[in-house]
């Protein structure tokens, strides 16, 4: 009996048809896999990617230099120097990051006074030479002004939790 | 004695542990004393007690109310509570008022890190402020060019205002206004020009006073300390330097109570920018004809060896006596090796002439604390507070607290901040006669002594002179100081030996200052060495200008321009040095280099290097050892001494060098062992100077030139520094200072452009009449342009109307046009 | 002198110098004081009250330096004394100063009206002096020890007590208008 079965089904490939039933089924099964770079997944609002520094409505640099980042920074990524500006105010004359050492705690962020360096969404970027990975001062003012739209919309969403 | 003791000190309980406190003192030191901090704003230990703040309440047993520490006197058996709910609950009160008015402004203020209030509130501050009304603002104040006002911040605690007062004695900010109103300020706006100013920033316990060259540079947190030891003055202060990768940003006193106590001039404070200066040399250059030469390490030191190797034997170093005992002793060792002169004592004004032995190194047989303590004191052609701030401050404080006598022989007054009790106001060419009569006034018997004969009937025994004499007698601790500008003078070697006659006569204690922050660690470093001065083939100089760090800058010009080859070791580029030398070498400044310096109390220092060598300078042994080293191997080899010199590999090895020259020194004198034993060895007095007779008296119509070493220009860091020369201490440049009486005698009026003559060489100035001046004197500043255009510091000049001067000088042009 | 002192030098350029009486004056007060700097300090609220009462109402800066240099004190001292008390003023004032209390019981008793009446009869806020230099208006007046007669006002060193719109009315009108009226109330 045992042999006669056994024999039939592997005549029928029954086990064959089997395992095929799972390839059929899945190649009509709705698909999860996104076509990067045309598709995206979405991202938190707390997405932490590349930094920025944030400027006021008014086109004045958030940052005051007050290096608190540069003190929480557990990398060490951050160098900044800073003096008094001609107009009496405290700022930076550099804001170095180095993406190499950042480890995207997002420290930096949470201790800054103005909401001046943030970490961005964007998360997209590459480097050729070496040096590219210090990310200077107007780098980062180029980036917020660029991401500012963005940047703001995500932390009014989470305004209520900060 | 023990009973006494006993009977002065009583026991009081502090957090249930007992402590014996003297009878008339406060809680908080006996607190300070066993290690139990009380919060404190307005209490600072070195100042008087105002007791304003109310930080530091506490619970004392049976009383009424908390009481503040820092203004409670102890009671035997008096038990306090310092962590009680009632010492707690005041204490947050207190800060919660004190918080009303204060900005919330932490991230912009250069405090932030280091700041009382900040510290106290974590610990006793509420999260959140129950204060919602309006805070008040108050508009900062310009307090010149090293303090940075943000008068918001101030919680008015008052210690700003006692440190001008008690410390400084400048007086120049007060408490103006009253309740909310009240503000710190000096009423009508002028700059804070106490030479001790800098020390309001660090009693400030909030941002209202912080450091202007170093507003918003760096965080406390993120800089190094390094211990130093400054070398502008004899004194050798203790310092932090904060440095951040390398760099020095700012300055703080290292307390140490035998030197600075807690305080620091503005000159060891401020000095340090100029490391940072746009002319540091950065590296060797060459001279092209007119025309400077970048260039290696290699070329430029065999330049040198060349030169030097054909100048044989004919060789002159001149080393400043600021360097510390490292490189000193280096170029003592080279040229030894290669036999060449030395000289370390450039502000010797005998320096051409060699007849007159002076000492040029500051030595006292008083300590500096026990300087406190004096109860006469005669100053001698020292400003004090210029020339060695710590001192003044030392002096000043004698006479607060002991009522001692400042008795003063000068030829300019100045700022004395105390009470003058006699002052001999006189040029410097009759400062002998006026010493004399100090001396005769003290012992008689000087009149009929051989040798003394001539100088003593032309002494001028005044009712000041009987004065000064009889409180030096009189008094229990007397001391003797001999200013810079007495070592700086023609006859300093007679005028020092007349000041210590008049220390031995009158039982004081002596103290002989001089210019040149090392002088005394160079001179124990040199000991014994032959000092030769003749025109040299080579000669080096080292972090010295020619036309500046020296009490005859005419003569330095001539052996500049005498010599071959001019190799100048140089942490500036400066425009006499690129005027006069012809191979520049990078060296590192003292801060750069460290190594061990000797104050006027024999006491050895020694620090590492607080910052690093910009570009390719290095410190002055390392050149001297390389150059010795490619002379050696040429010339014949080496002898013991040049072969320690090429043993130095490494700082632990120069250091080592030093320390056993030290301790050499050390076993010479009987009491060997503490460190503070080289004074022995330093205070080699010279015997009775070769000849008594009197210095060249200016004649009719000359007046007798006073050159004062201005106190922000005394080095060449000091001359780099922008903060310092901002400051008030500044001299005017081209500007002489004559008595209006002078001015009205020569006919000039006040600002008249004049040709000053001294010797061969003219320049020209303006004249400023300030009654200040002695009759008779005319003040001109050292290191300025005007100085480096004359000769020497002290001696006879003549004036003459600058129009005059200049219808002859176009006179002789038009002469030598028509000649064309 | 240089340095600390150039405050000095700077401040009495202006140059007030001490007239004999007032150099009596201050003698006067400096011999009521022991002897040395804080005997000197004390006598200062005296020389500033003579020196004010003597000239033009109020206290010029080359006048406190004048007082710090006759009474051989740091002049930050004067300042110190003249900026504090209310009754010293380093302004220009009117030749009438009125002083309004406005502290507790004052308040309570309707200081406030009080203060804005007067304000709206001169025209002129709290702190501030006529166009016709006749009245000053003092601005903060704590309490004056009065406050049984709230509100109470005080016009040249005299109290006005239990004001009332007509009594300030009448108060106000009975001040001098002129300049000469004016010194001779003064003198009576």
């Amino acid at each position: 009996m045992t042999a006669v079965t056994r024999y039939l089904r592997s005549l029928m490939l029954v086990e064959l048809f089997r395992g095929l039933s799972v390839t059929w089924r899945h190649m009509v099964a709705p698909k999860f896999t996104l076509n990067y770079p045309e598709e995206k997944t979405p991202k938190s609002n707390r997405f932490r990617g590349l930094h920025a520094l944030r400027r006021y409505p008014n086109g004045e640099e958030r940052c005051i230099a007050c290096k608190l980042c540069e003190a929480v920074c557990p990398a060490l990524a951050i160098t900044i120097d800073s003096e008094q500006r001609d107009d009496g105010t405290r700022r930076t004359t550099r804001y170095d990051i180095d993406l190499f050492k950042c480890i995207y705690c997002g420290f930096c962020e949470e201790s800054c006074p103005v909401d001046s360096i943030v970490e961005t969404d964007f998360h997209e970027y590459h480097f050729e030479n070496r040096g590219e990975n210090i990310v200077s001062k107007q780098q980062l003012l180029a980036l917020g002004d660029r991401f500012e739209t963005s940047i703001a919309a995500a932390r009014r969403q989470d305004a209520a939790y900060r | 004695m023990n009973a006494q003791v006993q009977q002065d000190m009583v026991t009081i309980e502090i957090d249930g542990r007992k402590v014996e406190a003297p009878k008339g003192s406060m809680i908080i030191e006996a607190a300070d004393r066993i290690g139990i901090d009380i919060p404190r704003f307005c209490y600072h230990r070195k100042l008087s007690i105002a007791a304003n703040c109310r930080m530091c309440l506490v619970d004392v047993e049976k009383a009424p109310k908390p009481m503040p520490a820092c203004a409670t006197p102890v009671a035997d058996g008096m038990r306090v509570f310092t962590e009680s709910c009632r010492a707690r609950d005041a204490q947050k009160n207190v800060m919660e008022f004190l918080l009303i008015n204060h900005p919330l402004d932490c991230p912009i203020c250069d405090q932030g890190g280091e700041c009382e209030l900040q510290d106290l509130a974590m610990g006793y501050g509420r999260s959140v402020s129950r204060f919602t009304e309006r805070k008040r603002a108050v508009k900062d104040k310009n307090l010149g060019p090293l303090i940075s006002t943000d008068m918001t911040r101030c919680i008015h605690c008052t210690r700003c205002v006692r440190f001008l007062d008690e410390i400084a004695g400048s007086n120049e900010l007060g408490t103006i206004g009253r309740g909310e109103k009240t503000e710190i300020s000096t009423y009508i706006e002028h700059s804070i020009d106490s030479e001790l100013s800098g020390n309001i920033i660090d009693l400030c316990p909030v941002g209202a006073l912080t450091n202007k060259p170093f507003r918003f540079r760096a965080r406390s947190w993120e800089m190094l300390a390094r211990p130093a030891v400054s070398s502008h003055d004899c004194l050798h202060s203790n310092i932090w330097y904060h440095t951040r990768r390398g760099e020095v940003l700012r300055a703080v006193p290292r307390d140490n109570e035998a030197i600075n106590e807690t305080w620091l001039s503005d000159r060891d404070r401020y000095s340090h920018s100029g490391l940072q200066h746009a002319n540091r040399l950065l590296q060797p250059q060459l001279r092209n004809g007119e025309r400077w030469q970048q260039t290696s390490w290699e070329q430029a030191l065999e330049q040198a060896v060349t030169a030097l190797q054909q100048a044989g034997d004919s060789v002159q170093m001149l080393l400043s006596p600021q360097l510390v005992c490292e490189e000193q002793l280096a170029f003592r060792h080279w040229a030894d090796q290669i036999g060449a002169a030395v000289d370390w004592q450039v502000y010797d004004h005998a320096v051409a002439d060699g007849d007159q032995p002076a000492q040029n190194w500051s030595h006292s047989n008083v300590p500096l604390a026990a300087l406190e303590r004096a109860d006469a004191v005669l100053l001698a052609g020292a400003r004090i507070h210029h020339d060695q701030p710590m001192l003044g401050h030392r002096l000043r404080q004698a006479q607060r607290r002991h009522g001692a006598s400042i008795n003063v022989l000068t030829a300019a007054q100045v700022d004395w901040y105390c009470r003058q009790d006699s002052t001999v106001l006189a040029a410097p060419d009759q400062w002998a006669q006026h010493l004399a009569g100090i001396l005769l006034a003290l012992q008689p018997d000087y009149a009929g002594q051989s040798g003394f004969k001539t100088l003593m009937k032309a002494a001028r025994r005044g009712p000041e002179e009987e004065q000064i004499a009889q409180r030096l007698q009189q008094a229990e601790r007397a001391v003797v100081i001999a200013g810079q500008q007495i070592a700086m003078h023609p006859q300093a070697g007679l005028l020092q030996y007349l000041l210590r006659l008049i220390a031995e006569a009158s039982g004081s204690g002596l103290t002989v200052l001089a210019a040149g922050g090392n002088a005394a660690g160079a001179m124990l470093m040199h000991d014994g060495a032959e000092r030769r001065i003749d025109a040299p083939k080579v000669l080096i100089l080292h972090s010295l200008q020619p036309l500046c760090d020296t009490a005859r800058p005419e003569h330095l010009h001539a052996l500049c321009q005498q010599a071959d080859t001019v190799i100048a070791l140089s942490a500036w580029r400066d425009d006499d040095l690129e005027q006069l030398a012809d191979i520049m070498l990078p060296v590192a400044d003292n801060i750069e280099t460290g190594g061990t310096s000797v104050n006027l109390n024999g006491l050895s220092q020694t620090f590492a290097a607080a910052a690093r060598a910009p570009g390719s300078a290095r410190p002055g042994w390392k050149i001297a050892r390389r150059l010795a080293e490619s002379m050696s191997a040429a010339s014949t080899p080496a002898d013991a001494q040049d072969a320690s010199l090429l043993q130095w590999n490494d700082d632990d090895a120069v250091r080592q060098a030093v320390a056993n020259r030290l301790q050499a020194l050390r076993e010479g004198v009987s009491d060997a062992g503490s460190s503070v034993d080289l004074q022995a060895v330093i205070h080699q007095l010279p015997e009775k100077p070769a000849s008594m007779t009197l210095p060249k008296s200016s004649a009719a119509g000359q007046l007798y030139r006073l050159g004062e070493l201005p106190m922000v220009r005394v080095d060449q860091l000091c001359r780099h520094s922008a903060a310092l020369q901002a400051s008030a201490h500044q001299v005017a440049d081209r500007q002489a200072r004559l008595h209006p009486d002078d001015l009205r005698k020569l006919k000039l009026n006040d600002q008249a452009r004049v040709l000053i003559s001294q010797g061969d060489a003219r320049a020209e100035a303006t004249v400023v009449a300030d009654a200040a001046v002695a009759s008779g004197c005319i003040g001109i500043a050292l290191t300025t342009a005007l100085a480096a255009e004359l000769g020497a510091a002290f001696g006879p000049v003549s004036l003459q109307p600058a129009a005059d001067a200049q219808q002859t000088l176009a006179l002789a042009e038009s002469d030598a046009g028509d000649g064309a | 002198m240089s340095q600390g002192s150039a405050s000095m030098a700077a401040g009495s350029a202006a140059g007030y110098q001490l007239s004999d009486a007032e150099r009596t004056a201050i003698d006067h007060w400096r011999g009521k004081f022991p002897d040395g700097p804080q005997g000197q300090r004390s006598a200062i609220i005296q020389a500033l009250f003579t020196l004010q009462e003597h000239g033009s109402g109020w206290l010029s800066t080359a006048q406190m330096d004048a007082v710090a240099e006759y009474l051989q004190v740091p002049p930050v001292w004067v300042y110190e004394v003249a900026s504090f008390y209310s009754m010293l003023e380093t302004e220009p004032v009117g030749r009438h100063k009125i002083s309004i209390c406005t502290n507790i019981s004052c308040m309570l008793r309707g200081a406030g009206e009080t203060v804005a009446y007067v304000e709206q009869q001169l025209g002129i806020k709290l702190g501030q002096t006529t166009a016709d230099g006749r009245v000053t208006l003092k601005i903060e007046e704590e309490c004056v020890a009065a406050c049984c007669g709230a509100p109470v006002m005080i016009v040249d060193g005299h109290y006005h007590e239990n004001l009332t719109p007509a009594r300030i009315d009448e108060i106000l009108a009975g001040l001098s208008p002129s300049d000469s009226a004016a010194t001779d109330d003064e003198q009576d």
